[in-house]
């Protein structure tokens, strides 16, 4: 009988999300429960000052692992882009926009050349990005031989360190992108053809994608929201740093693969990612609540990385057999059709 | 899957409320914090050891929190971690020191007493440094090279240019050595880079070219090692012309040379009471007795100047030198 609406079916991927969600909501609550100060508003905006930078780069590298590849060079992006906006504005004495724009353009630019790296050179994005990260390490190690840069103007510092209705600008920032990077990754054609290229690049490449082209913008991409995190960071901690956002590329990625997202490209999304930032900076939060060791804290993202893994693997071999299943049964109602009618089967 | 959600879910409040019960207990207690880069470090490991022994006589509570690796920014988000736990006290050693400064004066600002030990954050308003005195530590150093080779006295030096840190030792050697050998010199210095084949390196190149050096001075933690090996390289690691290599360590594998004879002495700062008196100096300033702090009005006193916390040069045969190979684990 038909009831006259769809009967709701649970995705399960929602299901993932309902699960960490869950898990993020009991570790807040059991925490606040068992020790207090978590749900306080200094402790809750402390929570997301300590993970927004890397949510910002985890926005970009969603994109990136969706179309099937990875970039581990954000991290050295995130410094590169934090002492060259801090070398403008302070040595070179260029006012706050100009210095903006032109790190932006530069950490595009370094997106740009591991996109055509990659594309160009048809060498796995690990190893080229990899080699950026060392590469921007050893610069920004170079240019500031070791030191910090500070002494910025109040106009700058309220990039990292002013709010809006009294919440803090990265926050806005990563809450504003993560909105519109969202959308568009769900909405917009463009941006669709990277769950095409990340299911399989060769059948995207022969329906007509151009995958050259949406692989170096995807790149830019993720390296454009690397130099905005690292520019946010100069200001907020008034100092530019070779040190700063030390591996936080591990955590960018960690955050979307525990988001849900197949390392292996094809899936992910810009809420799950944003779930995933969310589970690390709580979990880390914990930790500094229950003043347990904090060397524990790399176990628990490991583990928790290591399960949702395992998950997303489930998920896409669930996939991958409802597939075959369909194939099948279009071929026996093929067959069925033939021999009904006669024919040969 | 949706059940397995709700398992996690149900494992995860069974936990906390395991942890809970453990933590009513400290809710009475007053609570400090330390906050160190390259968390594990036995150098810092030390330094805590000193604050958790110290809290333990008046009945507080401790935590170390930072980053394993050289991260400023990550201390500095566990500065306000902290703060906004509520604790009494943070003492943090600043892996950078204008990148702490804004968190450590959101600290004070906040009531919370915070100060600085071993890496200073001059520019801040943190109550106070607790550390070693560079100028003082070097000054020791020349001294007892002086006295140990007089006037015959030829170093080279092995350090990492533009530091101030090392600045202030080397400037500190000078003197200590003029103070007892006036005609001892200085005949080169290195750059090593803070690398220890490169220490090997430029201290084979820097041998080779001034055989009269007798002495190799490493003005921080990180040559020791490399600067013996250029001895050996030239032949000198023994014998009659033996170069004597002095140290700026404590880790377990220079001591263990310091015993064997193979390193002339090291410069032995002392991390452990760095933390014994950062803890001392953030209780008396979190228990304001009749006179406020003269810097920092609402909290008791506290030295208006940094707190040097000395070096001893250890040599073969100190008992030091034993103690000082079992450092404590965290």
């Amino acid at each position: 009988m038909k009831t006259g609406f769809r009967k709701a079916r649970l995705n399960i991927n929602t299901i993932q999300y309902v699960g960490l969600a869950l898990v993020i909501l009991a570790i807040a609550f059991g925490f606040q429960a068992a020790f207090g100060n978590v749900m306080t508003t200094a402790n809750l905006r402390v929570m997301a000052m300590n993970m927004v930078f890397e949510g910002i780069m985890a926005l970009g590298m969603t994109f990136v692992i969706i179309m099937g590849g990875i970039d581990l060079s954000v991290a050295s992006v995130f410094a590169f882009g934090e002492i060259l906006v801090a070398k403008l504005m302070v040595q070179a004495g260029l006012p706050v926009p100009v210095a903006v724009v032109l790190t932006l353009i530069t950490c595009a630019g370094i997106g740009a050349l591991n996109g055509v790296m990659i594309v160009m050179l048809r060498v796995h994005p690990l190893i080229i990005t990899l080699g950026t990260l060392l590469t921007l390490r050893g610069i920004n190690l170079a240019i500031t031989d070791g030191k910090s840069i500070s002494g910025f103007s109040e106009g700058f510092l309220w990039l990292g360190q002013g709010r809006i209705f009294g919440v803090d600008f990265p926050i806005i920032f990563f809450s504003v992108t993560a909105l519109i990077l969202g959308l568009l990754l769900a909405h917009h054609r463009y941006f669709r053809q990277l769950y095409f290229i990340g299911g399989s690049e060769r059948a995207a490449r022969f329906s007509g994608v151009n995958v050259s082209r949406v692989k170096i913008s995807i790149y830019v991409l993720s390296s454009t929201l690397a130099g905005c995190a690292g520019i946010m960071a100069a200001a907020k901690y008034g100092a530019a740093h070779w040190g700063h956002g030390n591996a936080s590329e591990l955590k960018a990625i960690a955050s979307v693969a525990i988001g849900g997202a197949d390392i292996m490209g094809g899936s992910g999304t810009i809420f799950g990612t944003v779930l995933g930032v969310i589970f690390l900076a709580v979990v880390h939060n914990a930790f500094v609540t229950s003043a347990v060791n904090t060397f524990w804290y790399d176990v628990v993202n490991g583990v928790m990385l290591l399960l949702a893994v395992l998950i997303s693997r489930f998920i896409a071999r669930q996939n991958t057999q409802k597939l075959k299943a369909l194939r099948q049964s279009k071929l026996d109602q093929s067959q069925h059709y033939q021999t009904s009618k006669g024919g040969k089967p | 899957m949706m059940k397995l959600g709700t398992r996690l879910a149900a494992v995860t409040v069974a936990v906390s409320t395991l942890l809970g019960s453990a933590s009513y207990a400290q809710d009475t207690q007053e609570h400090y914090g330390m906050v160190v880069f390259l968390k594990g470090s036995e150098f810092f490991n030390w330094s805590y050891a000193g604050f958790q022994d110290a809290a333990a006589t008046v009945g507080a509570t401790t935590e170390l929190q930072g980053p394993a690796d050289w991260d400023a920014s990550a201390e500095a988000r566990a500065v306000d971690q902290l703060v906004a736990k509520g604790v009494k006290g943070i003492a943090v050693t600043a892996g950078d020191a204008d990148t702490l400064a804004g968190s450590i004066n959101a600290a004070m600002a906040a009531g919370v007493p915070t100060l600085t030990f071993d890496s200073d954050s001059p520019n801040s308003d943190r109550l106070l440094f607790v550390g070693t005195n560079n100028y003082n530590a070097g000054f020791a150093a020349g001294k007892a090279i002086g006295e140990e080779h007089g006037d015959e006295a030829r170093v080279g030096v092995s350090l990492i240019p533009g530091l101030d840190s090392i600045t202030s030792r080397l400037e500190g050697f000078k003197a200590g050595l003029a103070s007892v050998a006036p005609g001892a010199q200085i005949v080169a210095t290195v750059n090593d880079e803070g690398d220890l084949q490169k220490a090997e390196t430029v201290n084979t190149a820097m041998l080779q070219a001034n055989p009269e050096i007798n002495v190799i001075f490493c003005a921080h933690g990180n040559p020791a090692t490399g600067a013996l090996s250029a001895t050996r390289n030239v032949g000198r690691m023994e014998g009659a012309n033996k170069i004597s290599v002095l140290a700026w360590s404590l880790d377990v594998p220079i001591l263990q040379g310091i015993e064997d004879g193979e390193y002339g002495a090291t410069v032995a700062q002392n991390p452990y009471m760095m933390g014994v008196m950062s803890f001392w100096m953030l209780w008396s300033a979190a228990h304001p007795t009749q006179f406020d702090s003269l810097t920092s009005p609402g909290m008791g006193q506290v030295p208006t100047a940094d707190l040097d916390t000395g070096v001893k040069i250890l040599r073969q045969g100190d008992p030091a030198v034993q103690a000082l190979m079992s450092p404590p684990k965290i």
